[in-house]
């Protein structure tokens, strides 16, 4: 009878000893990124048959409410996919663990990661997330109706673009027929712009507040006064991304992404390539605003060590290049410089964005800068506001919204 | 001749009343036409203008698809477990209580009741937070429970009960009191059997609001074992555009089934709205 | 009425197993947990609380005073299930952060609690007349219901809105009025309020006069009437989220049909979920579409339910079919009218589904409640939101009570 208990005892130890580790998965939902999370699972499972990987996609719209009440309530998964904006204000609510040093370390990290898109994940010197779906903001430009209007380059500076987007932009009478650039006030462009005039947003005496500053201002101005002043172009027109896909609009800004959506539903003549987004005229900045996407341990996960060594293998090398087929930039250097991937001309410019891009300041999941577009831009464009007093007001609701999450 | 120019008279009236219903039936039934034809489309062919009415080709490749992507079988089979507990517990409570009202007199019946009165102008958006909260600090997030509880009590119901059970006869109830039966077997073997339109009625609009319930499902559904049909279009929602041809099939999908169901009990679905909608 | 004897030794034997239950475990788990070491409200223990209402429960028993007896059981089956909800005690035997996860832990002694709870309310409910308790056994689940969906979550909504509350936080501090305070002060929580005014008074007419319209002119036809009927519920059969999509796409600006059509008539296309002046309206054409028929319904019932006899009779007067509407079917339609006068309004304030999955928010949508959600699940500040919707309720409150008393009046003329 002893020996029949212990046996039991010792195949249950076995057995715990043996079993699987499980690791839960969770990302906001596409088909095609679902896709190779799943063959990159399937490869990471045949390679470590200890661990099973359970990837769950959530769509996107119902992802953060979900992510959240489901780690409130403790029915979380156990690694995620989360805005890195939004890194400060969950490891204030405690629900994510530091990476364990013993899979990787904040030195590896520095060494073969571009910094910018790793800056917003290590706090405290702390590894918190590894970066996923990198996005910069770039110019996409019309090749064919920039050869029929005489331009030779693609921009250069901010006056060269103001210019440009003039002389491309045609009018029938009140009806806009081509616009020269679209722009709708995305706040990634938006920053872009006020970072290249010098704007910092940081309140010396407090890290939860910004602060207005000319630059921003002027900034603004200047993209309101290309829709405004220099009727470049119009929200009658037609959405700034269906209309270049329809060939009729010169410019338009957007994420390394839209490098391929740009072409779904698009018309057969489009033709267009990628440039910089032109520099500061006065002091020749050239930045670019950095958004992306981290992939988090959480803290209620049982082994670390298991979703620290699959998180690195959904962004080693061999993924990153699978990853660039959907869009996503990669972040490691050695797949940012390598040879075979810069043969394609247009993604080489995207990946050289890597180069001059700082990260978005806004911080928190609720993306607070998107009121520089909902009460600023837009309040401009739609009911002639001052750009000054829209930034202001601007200002002054995503320091509430800072108060409100970060105390 | 008064006679024969009323005849006209009905003619042009008549007439006027039929066109202008057939253009407005044309209103309402062609957003329908369009999404089913929409489902045959590619991904191209609904991006094309001027839009094309006709699909290329009736090939079933969009909803392939979309089996292939999600669950989409479990969705239906979720949204029918939740649907048809709900309604059971709806028909279950209202006509107890309905029962209850009609047919009894005891103290705080008309307190009681001037409280269910008064708990029909709560809104959800008052309820829906703090429900919320409850439910899943009880453990209730992602369950089938979570999804039934809300909608397995109906204010309305209770008070539609309450009319036609008025309308029972008392002395079935004495004479059946008096043959020695309990009030349970009173309620099965004699209320249930004469209530019967009532409670297809309201088991028909029940069965309606509880399939196309979209906003609670929403909050504490997480987990595709548990989601629901409506919810499920929401996956072909995107960071860099939607996936339109996929979206309509989806939502195509969700309705399917529910006007087939209401095409064939056309009667009772009338019946039941202007049952509910009667009220004193 | 008086126990009879059989009932007071059952009775006696629940209070037995009442009091076996005091000496096995409560919960049971990492450590077992006894009734001594809960707390129920102001730090009372458990224990003597329990003990308290059991000793009454004997009581009562041995006096045989039914009515007694029951109210004494009803509190031991409130303190009984009331275990559920002290999670910090129980906490210790199995963790976990869920109310009812209590039954992985609950043990013996909980049952047996329960067990001679349950024996003596039952025993008790059968000595009562029959008649007298039937009532309320069968209004029980309804209001349990009821209270669990509406009440409770009302109250509890008051509670939240005085506090902080961030479900990812676990401190949620009092904060008295400041949400309110907040609230009135929000410039863009009172746009919302007006933007929902704005939908509403364009649905609430919009609907009432065409379902009205409509149900006439299925009313006088002599024929198909029950095809138009069947057509136009239609839409309200189908849910929000299909209606959604199919306008949505109708309306996309390069490639849905209603710009196609405008561009037919060589009208300028316009963006209709895009363009802030537009955009509410759009949505609110869609609302009216999907709830038209619903009202038609209602509105048909009633013509239908005028008797011929009155029509007849204003024929045989010589009443035009104008004249006939006007002093006849009308004024007997008024119950209806004012029925789905006020329904709808209570719905038109309330929109929310409809902008969430048409416009997202966008070009000068949000309304009051969408505004409300925004706060409550996307900056999760529920505190704020519940005492916004609270705010929101008053205002609906006031609105009915407005249309009650007009429609009143106009009824008394």
């Amino acid at each position: 009878m002893k020996r029949y208990a212990l046996l039991i005892l010792v195949v249950m130890l076995v057995s715990v000893f043996f079993a699987k580790t499980t690791v839960v998965h969770w990302m906001h939902h596409s088909p095609a990124r679902a896709e190779i999370v799943g063959n990159l699972a399937d490869e990471f499972m045949k390679a470590n048959p200890d661990i099973e990987i359970v990837v769950q996609t959530i769509p996107e719209g119902e992802y953060k409410t979900k992510l959240l009440a489901a780690v409130a309530a403790g029915s979380g998964p156990d690694v995620a996919q989360v805005p890195a904006r939004s890194m400060t204000e969950l490891l204030d609510y405690g629900i994510i663990s530091e990476f364990p040093s013993k899979v990787v370390t904040t030195q590896y990290m520095k060494d073969y990661f571009m910094p910018a898109t790793i800056e917003s994940l290590i706090i405290n010197n702390k590894l918190y997330g590894i970066p996923t779906d990198v996005q910069t903001i770039m110019l996409f430009y019309n090749t064919n109706l920039f050869k029929a209007a005489g331009i030779k380059e693609p921009p250069k500076d901010w006056n060269e673009l103001r210019e440009d987007a003039i002389k491309l932009a045609k009018w029938d009478g009140d009806k806009m027929i081509q616009a020269g650039l679209g722009i709708e006030g995305y706040h990634p462009v938006i920053e872009t712009f006020m970072v290249m005039n010098g704007a910092t947003f940081t309140d010396p005496k407090n890290s939860n507040r910004i602060v207005v500053e000319d630059a921003q201002v002027q900034a603004m101005k200047f993209l309101t006064d290309l829709v405004t002043k220099d009727k470049v172009y119009t929200r009658k027109f037609g959405a700034r991304y269906t209309m270049f896909r329809q060939n009729v609009q010169a410019m338009v800004f957007g994420h390394g992404a839209m490098l391929g959506s740009l072409q779904v539903g698009a018309v057969p003549e489009l033709e267009f390539k990628v440039a910089p987004v032109p520099k500061n005229p006065v002091t020749g900045e050239q930045k670019t605003v950095l958004t992306s996407w981290a992939l988090v341990i959480m803290d209620s996960c049982r082994n670390k060590e298991a979703a620290a060594k699959w998180l690195m293998y959904v962004s080693s090398e061999n993924a990153q290049k699978q990853w660039i087929k959907t869009g996503e930039l990669p972040s490691l250097k050695s797949v940012i410089n390598d040879k075979e991937i810069r043969k394609d001309e247009r993604l080489a410019v995207i990946l050289d964005s890597l180069n001059y891009a700082v990260p978005t300041k806004s911080k928190g999941w609720a993306d607070p800068f998107s009121k520089f577009r909902d009460i600023g831009f837009n309040e401009v464009i739609n009911k002639g506001a001052d750009p000054k007093k829209v930034v202001e007001n601007a200002v002054l609701e995503i320091n509430k919204y800072l108060a409100e999450t970060f105390n | 001749m008064a006679v024969r120019s009323k005849k006209v008279n009905d003619t042009v009236f008549y007439t006027f009343c039929y066109v202008i219903l057939i253009i407005f039936a044309i209103v309402f039934l062609f957003p329908f036409i369009w999404m089913i034809l929409s489902t045959f489309k590619t991904q191209s062919e609904l991006m094309a203008f001027p839009p094309r009415f006709l699909p290329r080709s009736f090939s079933l490749a969009n909803y392939k698809e979309i089996f292939d992507t999600v669950p989409f079988g479990k969705f239906y089979i979720n949204s029918l477990i939740v649907t048809t507990c709900a309604v059971f517990l709806q028909l279950l409570t209202s006509s107890m209580a309905g029962f209850a009202f009609a047919k009894y007199d005891f103290r705080g019946k008309n307190g009681i009741f001037k409280t269910l009165v008064s708990a029909m102008m709560i809104p959800f958006p008052v309820t829906i937070i703090p429900l919320y909260i409850m439910v899943y600090s009880l453990g209730l997030v992602d369950t089938y429970a979570a999804m039934i509880v809300s909608g397995c009590v109906s204010i309305f119901g209770t008070f539609l009960m309450r009319q036609f059970i008025m309308g029972i006869p008392n002395d079935l109830l004495e004479a059946a009191r008096i043959d020695g039966c309990g009030e349970w077997m009173i309620y099965t073997k004699i209320i249930l059997p004469n209530i019967k339109p009532v409670l297809s009625a309201l088991g028909i609009f029940g069965f309606m609001s509880s399939w196309n319930a979209f906003l609670w499902p929403l909050l504490v559904v997480n987990d595709n074992r548990h989601r629901t049909v409506q919810l499920g279009v929401q996956f072909f929602s995107q960071q860099y555009g939607d996936l339109v041809h996929l979206k309509i099939t989806a939502a195509a999908m969700a309705v399917i089934p529910i006007v087939i169901i209401y095409l064939i009990l056309q009667k009772q679905f009338i019946q039941g709205i202007t049952m509910t909608g009667m009220k004193e | 009425m008086e126990l009879t004897k059989k009932s007071q030794l059952i009775a006696i034997f629940g209070f037995i197993i009442i009091v076996a239950g005091f000496f096995f475990p409560v919960t049971m788990g990492e450590r077992p947990i006894f009734i001594w070491e809960f707390s129920f409200l102001f730090n009372a223990n458990m224990a003597i609380v329990f003990g308290v209402f059991a000793i009454l429960t004997f009581v009562f028993a041995m006096m045989r005073k039914t009515n007694w007896l029951l109210s004494a059981a009803i509190c031991d089956l409130i303190l009984v299930l009331s275990f559920v909800f002290m999670l910090g005690t129980w906490k210790q035997s199995v963790p976990s952060k869920f109310y009812l996860h209590f039954f992985r832990a609950a043990s013996i002694g909980w049952y047996l609690l329960l067990a001679g709870v349950v024996l003596v309310l039952i025993v008790t409910l059968r000595s009562l007349p029959k008649k007298k308790v039937a009532p309320y056994l069968f209004i029980l689940p309804m209001l349990l219901g009821i209270g669990f969906l509406t009440f409770f979550p009302a109250i509890f909504a008051v509670y939240v809105s005085f506090r902080k509350w961030n479900i990812m936080v676990p401190k949620k501090p009092f904060v008295g009025f400041d949400n309110y305070i907040k609230a009135f002060q929000d410039k863009y929580f009172w746009d919302s309020l007006l933007i929902s005014f704005k939908y509403a008074i364009v649905v609430i007419p919009s609907k009432m006069i065409l379902a009205y319209f409509f149900a006439l002119l299925i009313y006088a036809i002599p024929k198909f009437k029950s095809f138009f009927r069947v057509v136009y519920f239609l839409p309200t059969v189908t849910s929000v989220i299909a209606v959604s999509v199919i306008w949505s796409w109708i309306y996309h600006p390069s490639f849905g049909l209603a710009n196609y059509i405008l561009e037919m008539f060589r009208l300028p296309t316009v963006d209709w979920l895009g363009e802030p002046n537009i955009a509410i309206f759009s949505v609110a054409i869609v609302s009216i579409w999907k709830g038209i028929g619903y009202d038609v319904i209602i509105f048909l019932a009633g013509l239908n339910a005028i008797s011929e006899s009155v029509i007849e009779a204003s024929e045989i007067d010589g009443a035009t079919r104008w004249q006939k509407l006007k002093y006849i079917i009308t004024p007997l339609m008024r119950p209806s009218l004012v029925l789905i006068f006020i329904t709808s309004t209570i719905g038109a304030i309330q929109v929310f589904s409809e902008i969430y999955m048409m416009t997202g928010g966008n070009a000068d949508t949000k309304t009051a409640v969408f505004y409300i959600w925004e706060y409550g699940f996307t900056r999760l500040n529920m505190g704020y939101a519940s005492a916004m919707s609270m705010i929101f309720f008053g205002i609906i409150l006031i609105i009915t009570l407005i249309q009650m008393r007009v429609t009143k009046l106009l009824k008394e003329e």
